[in-house]
C-alpha cells in the first residue's frame, strides 16, 4: 500500500492534468480520454443497466466528499423504485466550510471531468436533469463551469439523445449568493428553489422529496468527479488506494503557516506528518506546530502530538477524536492564541445560523459573546464551564448540524487548550503580547514569510 | 456612478438571458429564477433597491415578498449603494492565522473608515468577509469579482492606488449576463492579463493563475 502514496501524475483520479497548462477546455480533456467513458456507458456497451453502475460505485467504497462521508452508492440506492416525479441530481459546489478550497480546483482546472461525472451519475440514477449549485463568490469557477457546459452541449456530450443513445441529460449552473447554510443539502435545495436557505426537517429525505418536490440526490463536486474515474476504471482500480473503510484518493486543501499551502491529492490513509513535511514543505521557518483542524472548521481541534499520529482517513481521524470532514486541513502554529481563534470561528457560526432553531440561533450568539469576553479580559467566573455547558446543550437538538459544527470546535478547544482559557481569565487579558504570531511580518509592511517562495498555493 | 432606479429596463443581453433562464427550471417552479435574476439585476443596476425588487418580481413574475425575502437573506445582495470598489477582506480562520486583522486595520486606517462603511467620495466600501475559499493564499481579499491573495501591506497600498486611478470600464456582455458578482459590473485593470510574478497582485486561484 505504502508505494501508492502520494498519487502522482496521470494516476491521479481528480487532478489528472498537467500543471500550468490550459487544462480546462474540452480539447484538453479529450486528450486525457475525456467523455470516452460516457460514450461507452450510454451506448450500453459497458454496463448492462444503471443498477450495475450503482453497484460499481457501491463496491468502490466511495464516500461523500462534502463532509459527512456517507457512502455514495448507498445514497443512490435510496431513490424510490417508483419515483413520484423526474429524478434530479444536484451537485453541491457551495464550498463554504472555512479552510476548504478543493472543489474550486476541480471546477477551474478540470471542469469537464465533473460534467462527465454528472452525465454518468445521471445515467446511473436515471435522471435527465442536473443542477450544479456554486457559491456566488466563486466567479472564476462559475465562468469556467458555464463555458465548459456550453462546450459540452455544442459537442453533443450534453442535451437530448446524447450520442444517439436515447439518453437525455441537461446540466444547469446555478449560483448561490453568500450563505454558508446553503452548503447543507436541504438548505441548498430550498435556495435552488428560490427561497431563503433554511434547512428542512428530515425525513422526508431528499431522495424522496428534494428539489421542486422531486426525488433528488445531492452530492459534492469531488464525489461526482470521482464517479467518472470509477465508472471508467472500476471499483478495484479505485480501491488500489486507501484503506478498507476509506477507499480511493482524496483532495486535501492545506492552509496556515506551512511553506507550501495548497490542494493535494493523496491516497486516503496518508500520514498527516508526511503531507505536512513532503507535500507542504513543512512549517514556516521558526514556527512549531501547535494544533490541527484536520477537516474544515467544524471538526474538533487536536494538539500537535495527536496531529502527528493522524492518517488522512475516516478511521484514523475518529481514533484521534476528530473527523476527516471536508478535507480542509488548517494548520495552527505556536504563538497563536486559541481563544482568539475560537472567537473567529464562533463569529462565523453565529453569523451563518439560519435562525430556525432556538439552540442554534441563541446558542451560537451566547458562546460567541462568552469567548469574546474571555479574549478581551472581561471574563466572569465560571465562564469556561458555562461555555462548555451551552455547547453541550446545542448538540443533537437542531434541524441541521450547523449547531453541532459550532459546538464541536468549542468543546474541543476547551478540552485541549483549557489552560489558555484559564490564563486569560487569571490575567484579565490575552496573555499573547503579540496578538499575531511573529512569523507574520505584516506589521513591518511586508508579507507573510512564505510569500517570496512560492507565489501561490500549490496543486499537486 | 449612481444608476437611475426610477425607470428600470434590462439591457439586451440581460433580457435574452432571462428568457433562457426560464427554460432551465420547470415551468411551474419559476420561483427558482429569483437568485439568478437578482444577481443579474445587481450587475445591471448596481444595488438591490426597493424598485429593483419590484422590477425583478414583475419580470419573473413572483410576488414581491418572495424576492424581498431572498434579497434580505443572502449577503451578496447589496441593499444599499456600495462604493465603486467593494473591498471584502476575509477574516475567517485561515486568513486570520496569517494576519487578516492586520490587513483590515491597515485599510481602515488608510481609508479613514471602519468595516461596513463607504468612503465619502464613494470610491471604496470596506467589509470583513467570511471564508472565501482561498485559505491557502491567505491573507486575501475580494475586490468586486476578483480575488487578491498572499497580501502584504505594501501590496494593499499599491492596489488601493491602482484602483483609485482606474477609470470605469464597462464590462463585456458575457459578464453582465453571467450573473453573480459583488457589485456593478466593472473591469479591473488586471483583467485578462497574465499574472506577473512579484507584482504582488495575484489573480484568482492557484498555480495556474490568470483567468
Ligand atoms: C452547515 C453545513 C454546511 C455544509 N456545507 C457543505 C458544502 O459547502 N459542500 C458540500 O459538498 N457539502 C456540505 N455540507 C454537507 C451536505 O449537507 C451534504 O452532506 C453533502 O453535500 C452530500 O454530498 P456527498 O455525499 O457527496 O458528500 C454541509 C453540511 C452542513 C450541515
Ligand atoms: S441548526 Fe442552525 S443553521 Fe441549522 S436549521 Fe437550525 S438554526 Fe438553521
Ligand atoms: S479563511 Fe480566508 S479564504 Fe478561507
Amino acid at each position: 500500500m505504502e508505494s501508492n502514496y502520494p498519487v502522482k501524475g496521470k494516476d491521479q483520479v481528480l487532478l489528472n492534468f498537467e500543471r500550468g497548462t490550459e487544462s480546462w477546455p474540452l480539447s484538453s480533456y479529450l486528450t486525457r480520454g475525456g467523455y470516452s467513458t460516457a460514450k461507452s456507458v450510454l451506448s450500453g456497451g459497458k454496463y448492462d443497466s444503471p443498477a450495475d453502475l450503482v453497484g460499481v460505485v457501491k463496491a468502490s467504497g466511495l464516500r461523500g466528499r462534502g463532509g459527512a462521508g456517507f457512502p455514495t452508492g448507498l445514497k443512490w440506492s435510496f431513490l424510490p423504485k417508483e419515483p413520484s416525479g423526474p429524478i434530479q441530481l444536484v451537485v453541491n459546489a457551495d464550498e463554504s466550510e472555512p479552510g476548504t478550497f478543493k472543489d474550486r480546483v476541480i471546477m477551474e482546472e478540470n471542469p469537464h471531468q465533473l460534467i462527465e461525472g454528472c452525465v454518468l451519475s445521471c445515467w446511473a440514477i436515471e435522471s435527465a436533469s442536473c443542477y450544479i449549485y456554486i457559491r456566488g463568490e466563486y466567479v472564476p469557477a462559475i465562468k469556467r463551469m458555464v463555458a465548459a457546459v456550453d462546450e459540452a452541449y455544442a459537442a453533443g456530450h450534453l442535451g437530448e439523445d446524447i450520442y444517439g443513445s436515447g439518453f437525455t441529460c441537461h446540466v444547469t449552473v446555478h449560483s448561490g449568493a453568500g450563505a454558508y447554510i446553503c452548503g447543507e443539502e436541504t438548505g441548498l435545495i430550498e435556495s435552488l428553489e428560490g427561497k431563503k436557505g433554511q434547512p428542512r426537517i428530515k425525513p422526508p429525505f431528499p431522495a424522496v422529496y428534494g428539489v421542486f418536490g422531486y426525488p433528488t440526490i445531492v452530492n459534492n463536486v469531488e464525489s461526482i468527479a470521482a464517479v467518472t474515474y470509477i465508472a471508467h476504471a472500476g471499483a478495484d482500480s479505485y480501491r488500489q488506494w486507501g484503506t478498507e473503510k476509506s477507499a480511493g484518493t482524496k483532495l486535501f486543501s492545506v492552509s496556515g503557516p506551512v511553506k507550501r499551502p495548497g490542494v493535494y491529492e493523496v491516497a486516503m490513509g496518508y500520514p498527516f506528518k508526511d503531507l505536512l513535511e513532503n507535500e507542504c514543505g513543512g512549517m514556516l521557518d521558526g514556527v512549531a506546530l501547535k494544533a490541527l483542524i484536520v477537516g474544515g472548521s467544524s471538526v474538533p481541534v487536536v494538539n500537535a502530538e495527536k496531529a502527528l499520529k493522524i492518517n488522512m482517513d475516516y478511521e484514523s481521524c475518529a481514533e484521534n477524536d476528530t473527523l476527516l470532514g471536508s478535507g480542509g486541513v488548517i494548520v495552527i502554529g505556536e504563538g497563536t492564541c486559541m481563544v482568539r481563534t475560537l472567537m473567529t470561528l464562533l463569529r462565523f457560526y453565529h453569523h451563518e445560523s439560519c435562525g430556525q432553531c432556538t439552540p442554534c440561533r441563541e446558542g451560537t450568539g451566547w458562546i460567541e459573546r462568552i469567548v469574546t469576553r474571555i479574549e478581551n479580559g472581561d471574563a466572569r467566573s465560571g465562564d469556561i464551564d458555562e461555555l462548555y455547558r451551552i455547547a453541550d446543550n446545542m448538540e443533537l437538538r437542531t434541524i441541521c448540524t450547523l449547531a453541532d459544527a459550532a459546538a464541536w470546535p468549542t468543546k474541543s478547544f476547551i478540552e485541549v487548550f483549557r489552560d489558555e482559557f484559564e490564563a486569560h481569565i487569571e490575567q484579565g487579558k490575552c496573555p499573547h503580547d503579540n496578538q499575531f504570531p511573529d512569523h507574520l511580518n505584516l506589521r513591518g509592511g511586508g508579507k507573510p514569510q512564505r510569500h517570496a517562495d512560492p507565489e501561490h498555493a500549490f496543486i499537486a | 456612478m449612481s444608476i437611475d432606479h426610477s425607470n428600470l429596463t434590462w439591457s439586451k443581453p440581460a433580457a435574452d438571458r432571462l428568457e433562457w433562464l426560464r427554460t432551465r427550471y420547470p415551468a411551474d417552479k419559476q420561483r427558482a429564477l429569483i437568485l439568478p435574476v437578482l444577481h443579474m439585476a445587481q450587475r445591471e443596476f448596481g444595488w438591490v433597491s426597493p424598485s429593483v425588487i419590484d422590477f425583478v418580481a414583475a419580470a419573473i413574475p413572483v410576488p414581491t415578498i418572495q424576492v424581498e425575502e431572498v434579497a434580505c437573506f443572502y449577503t451578496m445582495y447589496n441593499r444599499k449603494p456600495i462604493g465603486r470598489w467593494h473591498l471584502q477582506v476575509c477574516h475567517n480562520i485561515s486568513c486570520s492565522l496569517m494576519g487578516a486583522e492586520i490587513v483590515l486595520e491597515h485599510i481602515e486606517g488608510k481609508l479613514g473608515i471602519k468595516r461596513g462603511e463607504t468612503t465619502p467620495d464613494g470610491e471604496f466600501t470596506l467589509m470583513g468577509a467570511e471564508c472565501l475559499g482561498s485559505c491557502g493564499t491567505a491573507p486575501m481579499m475580494q475586490v468586486n469579482d476578483h480575488y487578491y491573495e498572499n497580501l502584504g501591506l505594501s501590496d494593499v497600498d499599491e492596489l488601493l492606488e491602482t484602483l483609485r486611478a482606474t477609470a470605469d470600464i464597462a464590462d463585456d456582455e458575457a459578464n453582465v449576463a453571467h450573473g453573480p458578482g459583488s457589485g456593478p459590473s466593472r473591469k479591473l485593470p488586471q483583467d485578462g492579463e497574465a499574472h506577473t510574478a512579484g507584482s504582488g497582485v495575484v489573480l484568482p486561484g492557484h498555480a495556474a493563475g490568470g483567468h
